[in-house]
């Protein structure tokens, strides 16, 4: 095990990171990062968790020096070495970073938790031949003949893509994690990772029921997951940005980063919206009009650009053609989709993680204190309700009360001459903290205690207040 | 050498603290005992302090609140360097615990707590794997020693201070 500085020291220098933006993305001064890799001066509990969730790890993962093995260290140190680096500050400064790590986190742990409740690994997802995969210079970077690839690999013909919920969780494994817009800066769509299981994130930047944009999303993180990594290198991950066109070389994490985000968009199209299909849906109709977009959009569950693109694609009409039909606008474009479910559950730690955490400290796999770890739930708080779990199980495994009458009992210890004896005892919440009764005993356990006075200490756990008279003598009213 | 030859009992009821810095001296290769310590030792205020205790090893004093979700991982990966560290615990769930241990400790100072809210007291925490952590503690005899916290326990009986050493060389 290495000595905790050279840990984190060696974490930032496997991903190439200059000292500042390792800083910036601590939340540090780059002076306390120097202490701190120095071994000047210790972590912080924040400092440390803030470094572990920069490497998308666990604190003590990131003590055993699993940096170097970790997809975000791996997509860090492409960025670093392929002139990414205005695109790290761009994710630095939305604060982008910290949910990527997260995500990266909650799926280590479902890959645990799958683990621990011996659930089957899920398969390798399937193989694209190389020729399909190579990038291309050419728009739409052969995304076309992937989608159809793809469509043919999993038997799905045709028809429309019901749900790509369940295609990812039923017919590829992957687990697809949900956050909003207030979690994770709207300008990422999505992210995805393939160790240690394939992984995708979704952000639902125009909320739950914009269903479309769902679909979207969902299929071009599969897209990532299926093409974007190097032969025989599962420590891949990726994130999505959604810019304007003028945007897009600052959000340039590597030198293929513009042709890969490309490639999956037009993936997510061709997938979700095949070329025959779209032909046979439009029928009769008249390929520009209102009636053919809805139809498209409604049929194959996308959205209206996603529409309008395919249209034009397919049937080959001009820009100025493209442009007439999308300033048409559509004051009702329907924003739901029969077949695909609003997620249930949205938060890195909710659904599948909370279930199989639950899960298996019902089984008795994990202990309350684990349980809480991967809920990310304080050791004060009760469990959630969940079949086979009593109240007893569930309920607290200490009280805030409990961390402040140590603070005052510490004080007391330590600081105050002549309080031996004394002890803080009851804890009441005031407006600027907590007040902690401070009682004396006379000698014998069974002796009465008597009140000699007040410890307040705040909200941050500071001491602001201590009133205790050492000499209180033995005839002092008696404590409540 | 083995954890518990580093075991020091302390010399008196409220001499918990020096008796750890003592104990995580020794393992530090600095040779130094509880009387020793005592006599340097500040004492102008209430008592033994961990804040002196991290003074003595050129180590830090150190606050983990056991509320924090994941507060067992961090103490676990500081444990790891390796480092041993003085943590308070509150006496009464300590005392408690302790008495399922075999043998059960017996202290010549009576019971740890003897109060229904009992004092804090100091122990040394020396390792801690995925299930709970090992501590040497100087209120008892070395027999028995280094015990075994569940992380349950740990969590219930943990204060949140604590003094952390610098880690071993070699």
């Amino acid at each position: 095990m290495p000595p905790l500085h050279e840990a984190l020291r060696g974490a930032r220098l496997s991903a190439r990171l200059s000292e500042h933006l390792m800083a910036s993305m601590v939340g540090i001064e780059d002076t306390r990062l120097q202490d701190l890799e120095s071994g000047g001066t210790d972590p912080d509990p924040e400092e440390l968790e803030a470094y572990a969730q920069v490497f998308g790890l666990g604190v003590r993962e990131l003590a055993a020096g699993g940096a170097r093995r970790a997809p975000l260290t791996h997509l860090f140190y492409r960025s670093m070495s392929e002139g990414g680096a205005e695109a790290m500050a761009e994710l630095i400064a939305t604060g982008a970073h910290r949910v990527l790590g997260e995500f990266l986190r909650s799926a280590r742990d479902l890959a645990e938790l799958e683990g621990l409740l011996r659930r089957p690994r899920p398969a390798a997802l399937p193989a694209p031949p190389k020729h399909l995969t190579d990038l291309g210079d050419a728009p739409p970077h052969g995304a076309d003949r992937l989608a159809d690839w793809l469509r043919a690999e999993l038997g799905l013909g045709l028809e429309p893509i019901r749900s790509m919920q369940d295609l990812l969780a039923n017919r590829l494994g992957i687990r697809v994690l949900w956050v909003t817009a207030d979690q994770l800066n709207p300008v990422i769509d999505g992210a995805s990772t393939l160790s240690p299981r394939p992984t995708i994130l979704v952000n639902l930047v125009e909320g739950p029921l914009c269903r479309w944009r769902t679909r979207m999303t969902l299929a071009h993180e599969l897209c990532h997951l299926l093409c974007d990594h190097a032969a025989g290198d599962d420590r891949f991950t990726i994130f999505s940005p959604h810019v304007p066109r003028e945007m897009r070389n600052r959000w340039r994490m590597f030198a293929d980063f513009d042709r890969v985000e490309r490639r999956a968009g037009a993936f997510a199209a061709c997938f979700l919206a095949p070329a025959e299909t779209v032909r046979r849906i439009v029928g009769e109709r008249d390929v520009t009009s209102e009636e053919a977009i809805t139809a498209v959009g409604q049929e194959l569950g996308v959205g209206r650009t996603t529409a309008i693109n395919r249209l034009q694609h397919i049937f080959g009409l001009s820009k100025q053609t493209r442009l007439q039909m999308e300033s048409r606008g559509a004051n009702h474009w329907p924003r739901w989709f029969s077949g695909e479910r609003a997620p249930r559950a949205i938060g890195l730690r909710s659904g599948e993680i909370k279930q199989l955490a639950l899960q298996a400290f019902a089984d008795s796999r994990i202990d309350e204190v684990q349980v809480r770890a991967y809920l990310n739930l304080p050791l004060t708080e009760p469990l959630p309700e969940y079949p086979g779990l009593s109240e007893e199980q569930r309920a607290p495994l200490r009280r805030v009360e409990d961390t402040i009458r140590g603070i005052a009992q510490q004080h007391l210890q330590e600081e105050i001459v002549g309080a031996a004896g004394c002890a803080a005892t009851t804890v009441r919440r005031v407006p600027q903290g907590f007040e902690v009764a401070v009682e004396r005993w006379s000698e014998g356990a069974d002796a009465p205690s008597i009140r000699c006075g007040t410890i307040v200490v705040s909200h941050g756990r500071t001491i602001l207040d201590v009133q205790v008279d050492t000499t209180a003598p033995r005839s002092q009213q008696q404590s409540e | 050498m083995p954890a518990q030859e580093h075991h020091r009992e302390q010399s008196a009821s409220d001499r918990c603290v020096p008796a750890c810095a003592a104990m995580v001296l020794s393992w530090l290769g600095r040779s130094a005992d509880e009387e020793e310590l005592c006599q340097g030792w500040f004492h102008t205020k209430g008592g033994y302090s961990l804040d002196a205790a991290a003074g003595v090893l050129e180590g830090r004093l150190f606050s983990l609140y056991p509320d924090s979700p994941r507060f067992y991982d961090d103490l676990a990966s500081r444990l790891a360097e390796p480092r041993w560290i003085i943590a308070y615990m509150f006496s009464a769930p300590l005392m408690r615990f302790a008495q399922a241990f075999v043998p059960q400790p017996r202290s010549r100072f009576g019971a740890l707590a003897t109060k229904p809210y009992g004092e804090l007291h100091a122990v040394v925490l020396i390792e801690a794997d995925a299930t709970g952590a090992l501590y040497l503690d100087p209120y008892y005899p070395v027999t028995g020693q280094p015990f075994r916290l569940s992380r349950r326990q740990l969590a219930q009986a943990w204060q949140g201070s604590m003094a952390i050493s610098p880690p071993r060389i070699g």
